[in-house]
């Protein structure tokens, strides 16, 4: 069963589309990443499942109930973990906990159960006592998970987490949500930064202009594309002859020289690095270092949309 | 509750608010009630003010002596030695208001200019130009001078001592002076209706600021949409956070209300007890005016500093339209005009309407009962613009658009 079904969903601003026939399956155990550059959709994507945002066209189903903003027995079973972070400045980190556990659990001890495991999770032990303003980012980001999972949601919307966070914190975040998921909860999670979305999650959607352009595991999203592998060699100076001959070999899908580094996008082949180099070495070429490596995330994204994931 | 609870805390972690606005602002009221002077001066006699003046009489003649003597019955003489050091002095020490030199032949020459229809001689006066009572006693002596020289050119055949007694009768006369007690009741009382009046200040500034705060942080974009995700419904979640508003209301309330039962005990002893509820009641009905304004920030989304900003203006504006600061019949026609659109008018209005209640007869609970509907109305009428804003700012996609949610 999807614990989120969406289907053919339309949210416009106006003469702005944001969300363009916008589907979504997501099952239960999954971590789902949802992948896209900013303004791509993700956020408003998330507000209309939520019921933060009313949309035109589609429908959304929740643990295969159809989410309305009535919904109050579905929305206890979510939990979201806003882009900002959303906490009472005049109240203690636990108190933030706990203010925000008790919107789902209204049962006292149950809670305090519940806010020291989200405390231990998130490690601020330490700080528990603090105000939010005494706290730095990375802790800050820290105490908006905590209050976002106290409750221990079966479906836990996380978006973009690790925005403005240091690599610490960023890992420690990242190291979290796997955890929760191996303890039963099912994570979206939206991101721009590929890297996060490659490493934690069992399915990704690449999104852009407010449709899903791909779907699938990472190995899936990869072999969607033609690139077999990206070589790449430091090269002091290319002449464009050289880049042509390169262009016309039977494997190389294009090649781009700048910064004094040659890069070719190859299809598979098995000995594409000794073509290349063959040629360089041909027309005198003075080259370093070489680097050969299989597609990223933002390959697949440059070949599905033809633009680099923007920032 | 936690919503209700989260809502006082966030209150409550900002005591300096309280301290500064209800604590202090309630103070400064009691502080100036006491230092009127209500209950002293009804059945008192009017006593003018005396000024200490200093005549250095180098003439000597009649007029001089009458002149001298017409100021003794307007003030106290202080003796002068005609010296520079002692003048200096009179001066500097402010041991003289006002001090007057009377040349040699100033009779005489006065007389002559009465005559011949010349100008009167001048005096040679001292006194400071920050002296009120020392410009006042110089208006007096020219005033005495002019009645001196008409006696002496329409009596030619007049001494200077007929021209001296002559003035100095035409002068004695005065208006006569008397203290009128405005309203009904005990002017005692009126000191605890004096504290109430001021209480719109304190109310306002108070309220406005801590229930802005509490408004504002609650609506705070990113917090609100976290709770329009959670399983409490949005009624709910209002509902406490109302509650939570009008505590903070009633709170300071009770505060600045029983500080003046308590402190201003002997006037509220003079209050019948029906009037004293129902003064009372009208403060309550007065503080949810700011109350909604509170409520209309928090709908704006001001901040901190702004609500700040505006709880003191708007308290200063409207207990000054309320003749707080000063004396309401005293405003400009057009202030007064101004003034019915603000809601001290009809509180500080009804308050002493209430004051003077003999008996709870509908007649006379009518015009305060209206009163209190008329404040009841600015309550309503800003509630229902903040509630209007606020449906707009939550529909608004700047705001989070969360327009969904509230179709709930």
């Amino acid at each position: 069963m999807d614990l989120v079904a969406v289907n053919n969903l339309v949210k416009r601003y106006n003469e702005v589309v944001a969300l363009d026939h916008f589907d979504l399956h997501i099952e239960q155990g999954e971590i789902f990443g949802l992948l896209g550059p900013n303004g791509s959709g993700k956020t408003t994507a998330i507000n209309c499942i939520l019921q933060l945002l009313t949309y035109d066209k589609g429908t959304i189903r929740l643990f295969g109930e159809p989410m309305k903003p009535s919904r109050y027995d579905l929305k206890r079973r979510i939990g979201v973990v806003p882009q900002n972070v959303a906490v009472f400045e005049e109240l203690t980190v636990r108190e933030n906990i706990d203010y925000f556990c008790a919107l789902y659990v209204s049962d006292r001890l149950r809670r305090r159960e519940l806010v020291d495991e989200a405390v231990a999770f998130v490690g601020l032990e330490d700080y528990v006592k603090f105000r939010p303003r005494k706290l730095s980012g990375g802790l800050l980001r820290r105490l908006n998970i905590a209050c976002g999972i106290a409750h221990k949601p079966e479906l836990v919307f996380f978006d973009e987490p690790t925005v403005a966070v240091d690599p610490q914190s960023r890992n420690a975040i990242l190291e979290g949500i796997e955890q929760m998921n191996r303890a039963g909860s099912t994570v979206v999670y939206t991101s721009h930064y590929m890297e996060e979305v490659e490493e934690i999650c069992t399915r990704i959607m690449i999104m852009d202009h407010g449709r899903a352009l791909a779907t699938g595991t990472n190995a899936e999203l990869k072999a969607m594309i033609g690139t077999g592998e990206k070589i790449q060699v430091e090269v002091a100076e290319l002449a464009e002859t050289t880049l042509a001959r390169l262009e016309a070999l039977p494997h190389v899908q294009r090649v781009l020289y700048r910064d004094g580094t040659l890069e070719a996008a190859c299809a598979n082949g098995t000995h594409n690095v000794s073509d290349v180099l063959a040629v360089l070495q041909a027309d005198g070429a003075t080259f370093g270092r070489v680097y050969a490596e299989p597609p990223t995330l933002n390959d697949v994204f440059l070949e599905i949309t033809g633009t680099e994931l923007r920032d | 509750m936690q919503v209700f609870k989260a809502a006082l805390r966030v209150v409550l972690r900002h005591p300096l608010y309280l301290l500064v606005y209800a604590v202090f602002l309630s103070f400064m009221g009691v502080l100036m009630a006491s230092s009127l002077p209500f209950g002293e001066a009804e059945d008192a006699e009017f006593v003018g003010h005396r000024t200490r003046f200093s005549v250095i009489d180098r003439d000597g003649s009649d007029l001089s002596q009458g002149l001298a003597a017409f100021l003794g019955e307007r003030g106290e003489e202080v003796p002068l030695e005609d010296t520079p050091i002692a003048l200096q002095d009179a001066v500097a020490k402010g041991q003289s208001g006002y001090v007057v030199i009377v040349p040699e032949g100033f009779g005489q020459a006065l007389m002559d200019a009465a005559a011949t229809g010349g100008d009167v001689p001048e005096l040679e006066t001292v006194y400071s130009y920050y002296s009120l009572e020392g410009n006042l006693m110089d208006q007096e002596v020219n005033e005495y001078l002019g009645v001196a020289r008409a006696y002496a050119g329409l009596l030619p055949d007049a001494s200077q001592a007929d021209v001296a007694a002559h003035a100095g009768e035409t002068m004695a006369s005065s208006a006569s002076v008397g203290t009128v007690q405005l309203g009904g009741g005990s002017s005692e009382a009126q000191r605890f209706v004096f504290y109430l009046d001021w209480g719109t200040y304190t109310l306002f500034a108070s309220i406005i600021v801590c229930v802005g705060l509490l408004m504002g942080t609650i609506n705070r974009t990113d917090l609100h949409r976290r709770n329009l995700v959670s399983p409490v419904p949005s009624l709910t979640y209002n509902l406490q956070v109302a509650a939570a508003a009008l505590l903070v209301m009633a709170a300071v309330w009770l505060w600045a209300v029983g500080l003046g039962l308590v402190v201003f005990s002997e006037s509220v002893a003079q209050i019948g007890g029906f009037a004293l509820a129902l003064m009372l009641v009208l403060t309550f009905a007065f503080a949810t005016v700011p109350l909604s304004i509170g409520f209309l920030l928090g709908q704006l989304g001001v901040s901190e500093f702004a609500s700040n900003a505006i709880g003191n203006i708007a308290g200063m504006v409207v207990s000054f339209l309320g003749g707080v600061w000063i004396s309401f019949d005293l405003l400009d026609p057009a202030v007064q005009t101004v003034a019915h659109f603000s809601p001290a008018y009809w509180y500080t209005s009804a308050l002493q309407k209430a004051v003077e209640l003999e008996a709870p007869t509908p007649e006379a609970l009518g015009p305060i009962l209206g009163d209190m509907g008329v404040l009841l109305l600015f309550t309503a009428a800003i509630f229902a613009i903040a509630l209007v804003i606020g449906r707009v700012r939550v529909q608004s996609a700047e705001a989070g658009g969360n327009a969904a949610a509230s179709r709930s």
